[in-house]
This record gives structure tokens, C-alpha cells and sequence, in this order.
């Protein structure tokens, strides 16, 4: 595979400088730009605070400096934290779906999950129910996310080619997308329909602590569930029989896959509406750095996707404070030309 | 506009006034010149107002036999005071079709909605006058006087803004005491800047509104974090009761929001009162002057 001799070129030119394998260096990069980001992410805010002012709040009680305090602890860290947690999920699910379909397109945003968990969510909230009962949204949303990645799989997985992946992810997701503007048109409050972006797009903007009590248990489970899947995936790499023969269950594989990507991008769409390209950006930039194996993949996703959401919601909130942008508008401002160059390298692949 | 404690109409009445004042000149010329008589001597009869705030006025003026339609707005009670009267008269979404068989002789329209129906209506020479949204007690004033010159109620007109004028002038602080903060919060964590309705009904009850100290004007949204930085004396909540669901309202269940209700004084104007400036608007003139003695006098 071109893959992998690309990774042992890396590899040995690493090897002369660093003690550390590319993994482990691509990793501890990961790791320390996520912690710098999430320190930017408590850092920036209408608010103005200065560096030394966040330490002391992070610090001090909630008594000293009360603004200050709720400022860090109810505005920006549960975004900081959805942001990481999300960024997690969506990489997580991405590496996971690619290395299971042995397809470099397969992206929960692209293949309908985001939309079909977007739909659940709607369909709690603007009912009301979620009102009743607040674990309805991510609830529902798992269940929107799980009813969409089945579908794309009995439509396409088997069959392995990108064109139906693609073909029934894009229908999955225009339909998904259509019910969820038609639901929000027939409400009745008249800021629904403005929403309708919100939804399809996401946006971590004014979300609280609740989103983060109501999502995260479910993110952390899913993204739990698709790591343990690692060692599987690596056999799945060598295809099905060889996988079979090593004593993979592919039954079990497929069932706790789909399971903990509807768990976790559900969950995450559910309290931030659909972040799209995340899932295929942060898979496709660190595969050089996995040595071909899924599970290396799935753990370097899981910091690449929240890299690149912290670093998103970051820019959302600069570049236009005031009336931000939406995530996914930045997303996929980054993740569309990207899907461009990948097309042209396939094409290269394709043509030589 | 000078902003004395006291408020003077006459005295202040400058370009603004000037303005208003041609603009109505020429829609009574306009009237001249498509009825062939003067306004004031022949009284419409089947008038379609297409506005929630013109609806309102014209309601005011006229008996309820000379009005062919209101706006559909007019019997939503989340943004119109007479919502009740208005569910006795019948009502349109303002196409053009629907108000040209109805055969008006007087469309009265806001000057930001309804365009394309407004502009077919003059293409189709139908006598059409267009009401701005009224910012401040003087617009309300101009906004009266012009709907009643238009209706050939001139009289009522008068009597209805001296009967305003005369019940602003009881609420309006006596001294000159804007020492206490407020800060308006809507849907959407959306607040009023400077030269709305709500910024003039919180500077004349003795507040200072976000938008005046920080110097902006319009609809803006607040962040939550400039929220908590400038905690105010007096958090005013537009909270509107919708039919249904949305993330808009949200906003009012967001912990920091909750904070700030429990540790401050806050107070709610139902929209209807201000989204449209009427003689109604001085009840929340009212509730605000009262809440700012409570608020003194407490101090």
C-alpha cells in the first residue's frame, strides 16, 4: 500500500532526530495542542478577561470575583469542554467508519448520521417533550443517528463501493435534512424557522453545563466503544476473511460499531446540531502518522477531531464576534477545499 | 433631540417634527388628488390597515363599520393590545390580490412591511399612506395625527394624544435621577440600543439602558458574558409566551440568566406594549415609573 511506504519513509527519517516513533510523536503534538487550545478557548470572550484574571478565577472560589467566576465556569468551560468532547466524537466515528468500511468518504456528516441525529433532536425538542424530560434530546437524537447509519449501511455497506456510500449517505442526509426544516417550519413559535441553520449547521454558541451533564456520559460511552473496537478494525484492515480467521466477530464488530457511533455523534449533535467535515478532515490529515492501523488511527482522530473543533469554535468567536458564525460554516469553509484535494489525489491514483 | 427630564413637545418639536409634518402635507395632497376632495371633508369608509401598529391606532379612531381588514397580526395577543377587539373585525396576510378586492378607499401601511404589496397598491393608484414605526412619544404623537388627518378623525385624534400627553406627564420623573442601570434582555439574548421604544420608556421612567451608556443604537445581541460584566440594577425580560418551542427562549433557562434573575430586580413588559409605540404604550411607562420608586425608595 502507498500508505504505509509513505509512513516508513517518515518513520526513518523521525527516527534520526527523535527518539519517538511518528505515532507517538503525532500524538504528544496532538496532545499538548489541545491542551493550548483549550486554555485559548477559556481565554477568548466578550469579557475581556487577561490571562492572569482566568487563572485566578479557574482557581478561586466562586465568592471572590463572582462575574469573573461564572464567566470561566458557566459560559466557557462547559463550551471548551462540548467543543473537546464533539470534536472527539466526530473524529472518533470518522476513523472508525473508514477503517471498518475501507472507505476514505465514509464521515458521519457525510454518509447522514449528523442529519439523521439532527432530526431526532428537533423532533424532541420542538414537540415539547424535551421540556418533560430533559434526557429526550440526546436520547432521541442517538436514536435519529442510529436509524441513519443503519440505513446507509444496509444500503451500501456491503457492498463496499463509494459511489453507493456516497450516493445513500447524500440521500439519507438531503432527506433527514428536508424533515427537520419541514418540522421547524410547522412550529408554531416563529423563531423556529430561523433554526433551521442552528440545526444543519451547529454552533456551540450560549450552550450551559445541562448540555454538558445531558451529552457527555453518552459521548464518552460511544467514544469508549468505538476505541475498544481498535484491535478488531486492524484485523478488518486485512479484509473480512482474514479478519474472520484471526477471530474477529464481525457480528459483534458491526453491532457495537454502530452502537458507539450513534451513541456519540447523537449525543453530540443533539446539543450542538450538525458540525460537518470534522470526521473526514482529522482521519485523513493523521493516517500518515497510524502505520496503516485503524486503532492508531482512532486514538490520534480522537485529539485531531477535537483539535480542530477547539481551533473552529476558537476562530468562530474572533473572527466575527458579535454575531458568530456558525461551526459548520467554518468546518466545512476548511473541510470542502480539503474533500477537493482529495478527489484530485484519487484521480491521480486513478489515472496513473 | 434634546432629552430634558421634562418632557416638552412643542419646544422639541425640530426637524423630526418638520419632517413628519411634510410627509403628511404631501400624503393629504396625495389624497387631494385621488379623491378629487379633501380628506378631512369626505370620510373613508372601507379601510384596510396592514400593519399591527396602524391597526392599533386606526382601531382608536374609527368604529369598527368603516374598517374593511386589519393585518392578521392584529388579533395575536402576544403582540397586539387590542387583540380582542380586533377578533370582532375581519382580517388580512396583506397580499396584494386579497386587499385589492377588497376595495379600500384608505390602505394604511408600516414602512418596512409589506413593500410589494404597498408598492403594487400605488402602481394601482389606490390611496395608500405609510406610517413609520414609532420610536419615541413624538412619534406616537405624529403617528396619531397622521392616521387621523388620513381617516378624517382629526379631532379624535387630538383628544386621544392630549389624553396621552396629559397621562405621560404624571409618570415622567420630576428631578433629574438616572442613576439606576437597566438592561433589556429578549429571545435570543437580544437587547435595544438607543432611539428604540423601549431605550425612550426606560430613560423617561429614570434608567439608563445598556445601549445609552455603551452608545449603540438598534437590535443587537448580548452575550452572556457582557451580560455578567455589566450587571445591571434592573434586568427587563421580553419574554413573550409563544405557542410552541425553540432554542430562542432557551436563552432565559441558561444558569448565568438565572443567576442574574435571582440576584437582581427584574420586571417583564409584555411586547405588545412596545412593539408598537400607541397610546397603550404609556401602561408600560407606568410599570416601569413604579418599579423605579420601589427601587429608590428602597435604597
Amino acid at each position: 500500500m502507498i500508505v504505509r511506504n509513505e509512513t516508513h519513509n517518515y518513520h526513518n527519517k523521525l527516527a534520526f532526530v527523535f527518539p519517538l516513533s511518528a505515532y507517538q510523536l503525532a500524538l504528544s503534538v496532538l496532545l499538548t495542542l489541545t491542551l493550548i487550545l483549550c486554555f485559548f478557548s477559556l481565554l477568548i470572550g466578550p469579557a475581556d478577561l487577561t490571562v492572569s484574571q482566568l487563572i485566578q478565577g479557574l482557581l478561586s472560589s466562586k465568592d471572590v470575583n463572582q462575574a469573573i467566576w461564572l464567566v470561566i465556569y458557566e459560559v466557557r468551560l462547559p463550551r471548551t469542554l462540548l467543543a473537546l468532547l464533539i470534536g472527539a466524537a466526530l473524529g472518533a466515528s470518522g476513523a472508525a467508519l473508514q477503517g471498518y468500511l475501507r472507505n476514505p468518504l465514509a464521515e458521519p456528516g457525510l454518509i447522514g448520521v449528523s442529519s439523521g441525529a439532527s432530526l431526532g433532536a428537533v423532533l424532541a425538542f420542538y414537540s415539547g417533550l424535551s421540556a418533560l424530560y430533559a434526557l429526550a434530546i440526546p436520547l432521541s437524537g442517538i436514536a435519529g443517528a442510529f436509524v441513519a447509519v443503519l440505513t446507509v449501511y444496509f444500503l451500501a455497506g456491503k457492498h463496499n463501493s463509494p459511489l453507493t456510500l456516497i450516493l445513500s449517505g447524500v440521500a439519507v442526509s438531503a432527506f433527514a435534512g428536508a424533515l427537520t426544516s419541514l418540522a421547524l417550519s410547522m412550529s408554531s413559535n416563529p423563531f423556529a424557522i430561523m433554526e433551521i441553520v442552528f440545526w444543519l449547521m451547529g454552533s456551540l454558541a450560549d450552550r450551559s453545563l445541562t448540555h454538558l451533564y445531558l451529552a457527555s456520559p453518552f459521548i464518552l460511552i460511544g467514544c469508549a466503544l468505538i476505541w475498544s473496537l481498535g484491535r478488531d478494525l486492524d484485523g478488518m484492515s486485512l479484509g473480512e476473511d482474514v479478519a474472520h480467521s484471526l477471530g474477529v466477530d464481525l457480528k459483534r464488530l458491526q453491532t457495537r460499531l454502530v452502537c458507539g457511533i450513534a451513541l456519540s455523534v447523537g449525543a453530540a449533535t443533539s446539543v450542538a446540531g450538525a458540525i460537518g467535515f470534522v470526521g473526514l478532515v482529522a482521519p485523513h490529515v493523521l493516517r500518515p502518522f497510524s502505520g496503516g492501523h485503524p486503532s492508531k488511527l482512532i486514538t490520534l482522530s480522537v485529539f485531531g477531531g477535537a483539535v480542530f473543533m477547539l481551533a473552529a469554535d476558537c476562530a468562530v468567536r474572533t473572527l466575527t464576534p458579535g454575531h458568530e458564525l456558525k461551526l459548520g460554516v467554518l468546518t466545512s469553509l476548511i473541510g470542502a477545499p480539503f474533500f477537493l484535494i482529495l478527489v484530485l489525489k484519487m484521480r491521480r491514483e486513478l489515472a496513473s | 433631540m434634546k432629552e430634558g427630564g421634562v418632557y416638552k413637545y412643542i419646544s422639541e418639536c425640530s426637524l423630526h417634527s418638520l419632517l413628519a409634518a411634510l410627509f403628511l402635507l404631501m400624503s393629504i395632497l396625495f389624497m387631494c388628488n385621488s379623491n378629487g376632495v379633501l380628506a378631512g371633508e369626505k370620510k373613508p369608509k372601507r379601510i384596510v390597515s396592514l400593519n399591527v401598529c396602524t391597526d392599533q391606532i386606526l382601531m382608536l379612531l374609527v368604529p369598527p363599520e368603516r374598517i374593511a381588514a386589519l393585518s392578521y397580526l392584529a388579533r395575536n395577543s402576544g403582540i397586539s393590545v387590542m387583540h380582542k377587539e380586533a377578533s370582532a373585525i375581519p382580517f388580512t396576510y396583506g397580499s396584494a390580490e386579497h386587499v385589492f378586492i377588497l376595495k379600500p378607499d384608505l390602505v394604511l401601511a408600516g414602512t418596512y412591511t409589506t413593500r410589494a404589496t404597498v408598492n403594487l397598491l400605488k402602481r394601482l393608484g389606490r390611496t395608500l399612506i405609510e406610517v413609520a414605526p414609532a420610536r419615541n412619544f413624538e412619534d406616537i404623537e405624529t403617528n396619531i395625527k397622521m392616521v387621523g388627518t388620513a381617516v378624517g378623525e382629526t379631532k379624535k385624534a387630538e383628544a386621544l394624544i392630549n389624553e396621552m400627553r396629559a397621562r405621560i406627564q404624571h409618570y415622567l420623573p420630576k428631578g433629574n435621577e438616572h442613576k439606576l442601570d437597566a438592561i433589556p434582555f429578549y429571545s435570543n439574548g437580544y437587547t435595544v440600543g438607543k432611539n428604540t421604544l423601549v431605550d425612550q420608556l426606560l430613560y423617561h421612567s429614570g434608567f439608563t439602558s445598556l445601549g445609552r451608556k455603551k452608545q449603540f443604537t438598534g437590535t443587537r445581541k448580548i452575550s452572556l458574558e457582557t451580560l455578567l460584566m455589566n450587571k445591571p440594577d434592573l434586568l427587563l425580560i421580553g419574554k413573550r409566551d409563544f405557542k410552541g418551542h425553540a432554542l430562542a427562549q432557551e436563552v432565559f433557562k441558561h444558569p448565568v440568566v438565572k443567576n442574574i434573575a435571582r440576584t437582581t430586580k427584574t420586571i417583564s413588559l409584555a411586547d405588545a406594549l412596545t412593539v408598537c409605540g400607541t397610546p397603550h404604550t404609556v401602561r408600560a411607562l407606568k410599570k416601569l415609573r413604579n418599579m423605579h420608586e420601589k427601587m429608590m425608595e428602597a435604597q
